[in-house]
């Protein structure tokens, strides 16, 4: 058995007997995993640098948090081949296997999750549409990432450049995973919405680096509450 | 004869009258094309299918109508990174041309539904036109319009309806939806699940009005611009 076909296989398995681990993980005072996906095409940049930001209020809320950042920049992932039915949709072998899948499982499917893509033409990234077909693995055959908080975060080139359009694609996509999705603290209503208007240097959009953080404070509050009332 | 009776037999009269007009100046005029792009990651398959249904009552419109259907599925076009924006096109840089050519009246973009939204294929698509913007909007003053597939009645056609309507808006793209008598925002078909529309007679009406209306809708243009 080849790696990739070793990490598909073991995945189900695997997530399941770790399901219920999240919950008693809160309860003795272990980890709570945050992990957060960029979804730019280029990496370290304005998206990732906006998720680190999140993730990092996220770890600010309780000692029990642990943060992980997927940079999806570099990385090959294409989307779905498709099928007749979700169940019969073919998927592609690329760096989503070895890159992304070991992270997003290990030890178990995160306690929360932030999203982030920045927006083309009113929407999410290609990259970013392709990473969330891929995450059909963990919907069939058995829903994994059910209750896990899901929280979007959005860059664009202009001010109102479809931040909020592709927030709520994203929500709409995980949906699909029975996921929580939440939104950020006030002033940051439907997540963090960021606006590159520095050349690449986000941490100067003052408003957006606030939301980034509502976000991340909100979905880890969601994601120990959720671990809480679990046990 | 009520209001709503007559409303109805005099527009239809109406336009009628118009489309007669329409034919008489055709013949003076160039030919408008109207291309279908599926964006179907599988060939020949339902999204394919309600395309050419679009495409046929488009034709259907007028002779001076010309259709073409591109299929986005086996031509490599990769996800779009603006650091290097060729690297992913592919096949893409074949249908640079095809799409903006001044013939090109009207562009319908057909997408199934993948997890409520457009496939990545077609969000590639959508992202690699950044060269249509670059080309002095290349795309500008063509209709647009969308069908979109589903595996559910409800399965997210609204949503990515929308979703390539926003994109194409930023090509200045002349942005329809089906045309009457469903008029609402563009063809919304299911697939059974065994790769047929064929049952779907509420989404097939929809694919019809939309391919006809932009027709319409790019004849007229293609007069006012004579």
């Amino acid at each position: 058995m080849d790696r990739r076909k070793f990490l598909a296989t073991t995945l189900t398995a695997g997530t399941a007997a770790s399901m219920t681990s999240a919950a008693t993980a809160a309860q003795e005072g272990k980890t709570i995993r945050i992990v957060g996906v960029s979804c730019s095409p280029r990496k370290g940049k304005t998206t990732a640098t906006a998720i680190q930001v999140a993730l990092d209020a996220a770890k600010a809320v309780d000692p029990r948090i642990k943060t992980e950042l997927i940079d999806l920049g570099g990385l090959k992932i294409a989307g779905s081949l498709g099928g007749a039915t979700s169940a019969e949709a073919k998927q592609p072998e690329d760096d989503f296997e070895l890159e992304v899948l070991p992270v997003l499982k290990a030890p178990r499917v995160p306690d929360g999750m932030i999203i982030g893509s920045p927006s083309y033409f009113r929407s999410m990234s290609a990259l970013c549409k392709a990473f969330i077909e891929r995450l059909q693995i963990f919907r069939e055959p058995k829903l994994l990432l059910v209750d896990i908080p899901v929280g979007v975060l959005a860059t664009g080139a202009y001010r109102n450049g479809g931040q909020e359009l592709v927030i709520e694609q994203i929500q709409t996509a995980m949906l699909v995973h029975e996921v929580m999705v939440v939104g950020g603290k006030p002033r940051a209503h439907q997540g963090a919405t960021l606006w590159n208007a520095y050349k690449d240097d986000i941490m100067k959009d003052e408003f957006g680096i606030e939301t980034a953080k509502q976000l991340g404070v909100r979905v880890a509050e969601a994601a120990l509450k959720l671990a809480a009332r679990a046990s | 004869m009520n209001r709503r009776r007559f409303l109805a037999t005099s527009l239809a009269a109406g336009t009628a009258g118009s489309a007669a007009s329409t034919a008489a100046v055709a013949k003076d005029r160039k030919p408008v094309k109207i291309v279908g792009v599926s964006c179907s990651p599988r060939k020949g398959k339902t999204t394919a299918a309600a395309l050419s249904i679009c495409l046929e009552a488009a034709k259907a419109v007028d002779p001076g109508v010309t259709t073409e259907l591109i299929e986005l599925a086996g031509r490599n076009i990769g996800v779009f990174d603006p650091a290097d924006p060729k690297a992913g096109q592919g096949g893409f840089a074949d249908l640079i041309p095809v799409v903006s050519d001044p013939n090109v009246g009207g562009i319908i973009v057909g997408t199934p539904i993948y997890l409520g939204n457009m496939t990545s294929l077609c969000k590639a698509f959508l992202d690699h036109c950044i060269v249509f913007r670059q080309q002095k909007f290349a795309l500008s003053g063509k209709v647009a319009g969308i069908v979109a597939v589903g595996a559910a009645r409800n399965g997210g056609q609204e949503l990515a309806i929308q979703s390539i309507h926003a994109a194409l808006l930023c090509q200045e793209m002349i942005v329809v939806g089906d045309g009457q008598p469903t008029a609402h925002f563009g063809a919304a078909l299911v697939n059974d699940g065994k790769d047929s529309i064929a049952s779907d007679a509420v989404g097939i009406s929809t694919a019809k009005n939309l391919g006809r209306h932009v027709a319409e809708v790019a004849l007229k243009l293609a007069l006012t611009s004579s």
